[in-house]
C-alpha cells in the first residue's frame, strides 16, 4: 500500500491511495494519510483510481479525516474508485458523507462548492 | 490440490500476517474473479477484526479457526471461535443517513457482509460460535 502526494499549485490537497487498504495497508499509510490530509486542513481530493480494496477499517480512516477537515471548513472528495471499491463505499453509505467524483474536474468542483 | 484451506490463527492483529498469504495463494491458484476475491477478503477481514475486538478477554479462546472451502459454484468461508454467543446476522442495521459528524464505524462491517455476500449465517454449538459466509463463483 502506498500513499502518493500530488504536487498542486492551488489551495487543494491531492493524495492517491495505491494498493489494498486492508489491515496491512492501513498500518502502512494511516499516519501518513492523516498527516497529509486532516493535519493540513485544506480541502482534499483522494484519488482512488488505483485503490483495489477497502473495508471498514479504511473507511474509518477516510471518515475520521473528512470529519476533521469539515470542522475546519474544508471538504474531502473521492476521485474515481474502481467498481468494487465504489460498491463497498456506497454499500456502507460513505458516498453520502464523502462525495465520489468520476473525474478530476468534478472532484475539483465538488471541493470548491 | 486440496479444495479446503484451514488456518488456526492467534486472536490478535498479527493473525492477518498469517492469514493473508494463505488466502491469497488459495484464491490465486483457483483463478477466482476479482469480485470473488474482494468478497472473500472482505468477509475474512471484517469477521476476524470483530472477533479480535469484541469478545471479553477472559471468556474467549486464544485462537480463531478459519476454513475456506471451494465448492461447486461457491467459496464457503467458515470462521469458528470460542466466546460468548453473538449472532451477527441479527445485529441492528446501522443508520447510514447520519451526517458526517455523527458517523461511527460500529455495525458497518456486519452490514456490508449482509449486503455484499451471497450467504451469511451463524450458529452457536457446543460452546463455539460459527459464522458461515458464501461467495458465488463461476464454475470452471
Amino acid at each position: 500500500m502506498e500513499l502518493k502526494v500530488i504536487d498542486r499549485d492551488d489551495d487543494i490537497t491531492e493524495v492517491a491511495l495505491v494498493g489494498s487498504l486492508d489491515v496491512a495497508g492501513m498500518h502502512e499509510v494511516d499516519v501518513k494519510f492523516h498527516g497529509h490530509t486532516a493535519a493540513v486542513r485544506k480541502s482534499t481530493i483522494v484519488d482512488c483510481r488505483e485503490l483495489d480494496f477497502i473495508a471498514t477499517l479504511g473507511m474509518g480512516m477516510l471518515i475520521g479525516c473528512a470529519r476533521s477537515l469539515q470542522r475546519h471548513g474544508a471538504k474531502m472528495v473521492l476521485l474515481g474508485p474502481q467498481s468494487l471499491v465504489e460498491k463497498a463505499l456506497t454499500t456502507a453509505g460513505i458516498d453520502q458523507v464523502i462525495p465520489i467524483a468520476a473525474t478530476r474536474e468534478q472532484a475539483e468542483a465538488a471541493v470548491k462548492s | 490440490m486440496s479444495d479446503e484451506l484451514h488456518l488456526r490463527l492467534p486472536r490478535a492483529m498479527r493473525a492477518f500476517a498469517e492469514l493473508t498469504p494463505g488466502v491469497d495463494n488459495f484464491m490465486e491458484s483457483r483463478q477466482l474473479s476479482a469480485e470473488a476475491r474482494y468478497k472473500i477478503k472482505l468477509a475474512l477481514e471484517e469477521t476476524i477484526l470483530n472477533l479480535i475486538k469484541h469478545p471479553p478477554a477472559d471468556r474467549r479462546s486464544e485462537t480463531i479457526d478459519v476454513f475456506v472451502v471451494l465448492e461447486p459454484g461457491a467459496v464457503v468461508i467458515r470462521v469458528d471461535d470460542e466466546s460468548p454467543p453473538f449472532d451477527p446476522t441479527s445485529a441492528a442495521r446501522p443508520n447510514l443517513d447520519l451526517p458526517l459528524e455523527q458517523r461511527v464505524p460500529g455495525g458497518l462491517g456486519i452490514h456490508m457482509l449482509r449486503e455484499m455476500l451471497d450467504g451469511f449465517d451463524y450458529e452457536h454449538r457446543q460452546g463455539r460460535n460459527s459464522i458461515t459466509m458464501r461467495v458465488k463463483i463461476e464454475s470452471g
